[in-house]
């Protein structure tokens, strides 16, 4: 046992360790977070990795590597635990493994499987709410990746099961209010959303989802979203809506060379890079963010108000940059994409889109 | 100096113009009322230090040539005239694009006036 702690190997490994905490106790930051999860997890100790990472993707949200370093050791675990629920499912498992199951294979996305598994709980656990609501959460989640109206009736679905038959899940409504507003049942799901605030008054995500659906009803003479034309584009509720319309229509244009959207803090939401080869623009969203905010502080400080738009003009290239409150766009294009086209798309965003 | 930019400020929509150095000197300047001319220098040479850091960053070797920030209630245009700056401080609700004839007639005149 002596010779196990005097081993050299392990002595240095501890050793590193132990410097390591002591720098990101020092001087936090997401390469520090990351140096200590690595070893954190060299040294077996997971959960706290886990922990440690977790805590700086809150206070670091535009850490690209730090988000690919936790989604890499989410997946491994998750495949890990996937082995020994796959084993029990061959052996028994229980209605809340098998419920556990289906949530890792649809974090996975291995949607297949899960929807394998979804089956053969049901044909088990026939009465199990909580298996119904993995299976709507699954169907739900399939269908804001596909676009499938099939899956997003079905896991409606499931939903209204788990409704009836656990009519205090919050969860199930939540997801129910959302869905059958993207497939257009927009007072099915208002109604949804007034029993979900009832049923959890203190609920943010629930508060914002029925003040959407109640006040957020066109007004006269605006003309329609195109997530209500076109049923099809899910908003999940868990997440504060931005404007990706404006993202899909601006990459749509020939001249538009790569747009970002962020959100109040800079984290990005959505990008989309059309021509990698003109600017170093994939990884640098932290330096484009800031130049955008950059134009809003100008703005507000020189005394001309809250900024609408900016354009910057190179020999050969456009920056354009648009500001909408609780989000900033910004896109890099030829010259022939005009400031006014630009400010147009923002004007009249079409499409709600989500933050991964 | 001054006489272009009054000149320049008697175009429809313009309310006031000055001439910086990169580093945010004030060469001249014609503001119109509520707007401190240093104020003004200090934060669109700070804007323009952000739009320099981002274009090294993005490797976008190019300069920047012009600049429009349009707000609620204004717009400040800027334009790169070699080793100074033109701003121009303009209503919000006029189309004031960066190509408009008396902003060119402007530059060209300071750029001359400078060689001389």
């Amino acid at each position: 046992v002596l010779l196990g702690f005097l081993n050299p190997f392990r002595l240095k490994k501890a050793f590193q360790l132990r410097a390591a905490r002591e720098r990101y106790r020092r001087r936090p930051g997401p390469r520090e977070a990351m140096e200590l999860g690595r070893l954190l997890v060299a040294s077996g100790d997971r959960p706290q990795a886990m922990d440690v990472l977790q805590a700086a993707r809150r206070s670091y949200p535009k850490a690209t590597e730090l988000r690919k370093l936790h989604e890499a050791l989410l997946a491994k675990a998750a495949a890990a635990e996937i082995q020994v629920l796959e084993r029990a499912l061959r052996s028994g498992a229980t209605a809340e493994e098998l419920s556990r199951l289906i949530e890792l294979h649809r974090s996975l996305r291995n949607f297949d499987r899960c929807l394998q598994v979804v089956q053969e709980a049901e044909r088990r656990f026939p009465d199990s709410w909580l298996l119904k609501l993995a299976a709507g959460k699954a169907f739900y989640h399939r269908y804001v990746l596909g676009r499938s109206r099939d899956d997003g009736l079905r896991a409606v679905e499931s939903l209204r099961r788990v409704w009836k038959m656990k009519p205090d899940c919050a969860r199930a409504l939540l997801y129910l209010s959302a869905l059958l507003c993207e497939l257009g049942q927009r007072e099915e799901a208002a109604a949804a959303a007034d029993d979900l605030v009832l049923l959890a008054p203190t609920n943010e995500r629930a508060k914002r989802l029925r003040a959407r659906l109640r006040d957020g009803a066109p007004r006269p003479g605006h003309p329609p979203r195109a997530r209500e034309a076109a049923p099809g584009v899910v908003r999940p509720p868990s997440e504060p809506a931005v404007l990706a319309g404006v993202m899909e229509e601006m990459v749509a244009n020939p001249a538009v060379l790569g747009a970002f959207i962020f959100d109040a803090e800079g984290a990005t939401l959505k990008k989309h890079i059309v021509h990698a080869n003109r600017f170093d623009m994939d990884g640098h969203d932290g330096s484009i963010f800031a130049l955008a905010r950059s134009a809003r502080i100008a703005s507000e400080k020189i005394g001309i108000g809250h900024l609408r738009t900016c354009l910057i003009e190179a020999a050969s290239f456009r920056v354009h940059i648009g500001d909408l409150g609780s989000s900033m766009v910004a896109a890099f294009s030829e010259r022939t994409f005009a400031a006014a086209d630009f400010e147009k798309l923002i004007k009249h965003p079409t499409v709600e889109v989500v933050p991964r | 100096m001054r006489e272009i930019l009054e000149d320049l400020n008697k175009e429809s929509g313009i309310n006031g113009s000055m001439v910086i150095t990169p580093d945010g000197m004030m060469v001249a300047a014609a503001l119109g009322q509520g707007l401190e001319e240093d104020r003004v220098a200090a934060i669109v040479s700070g804007f323009l230090v952000s739009i320099r850091r981002a274009l090294t960053d993005l490797k976008a070797a190019e300069g920047l040539t012009s600049c429009i920030l349009n707000a609620h209630q204004g717009k400040i245009l800027f334009f790169d005239m070699g080793n100074s700056f033109l701003v121009v401080v303009a209503e919000s609700d006029i189309r004031v694009e960066t190509g408009a004839p008396a902003i060119r007639s402007a530059i060209h005149k300071i750029k001359n006036r400078k060689v001389a």
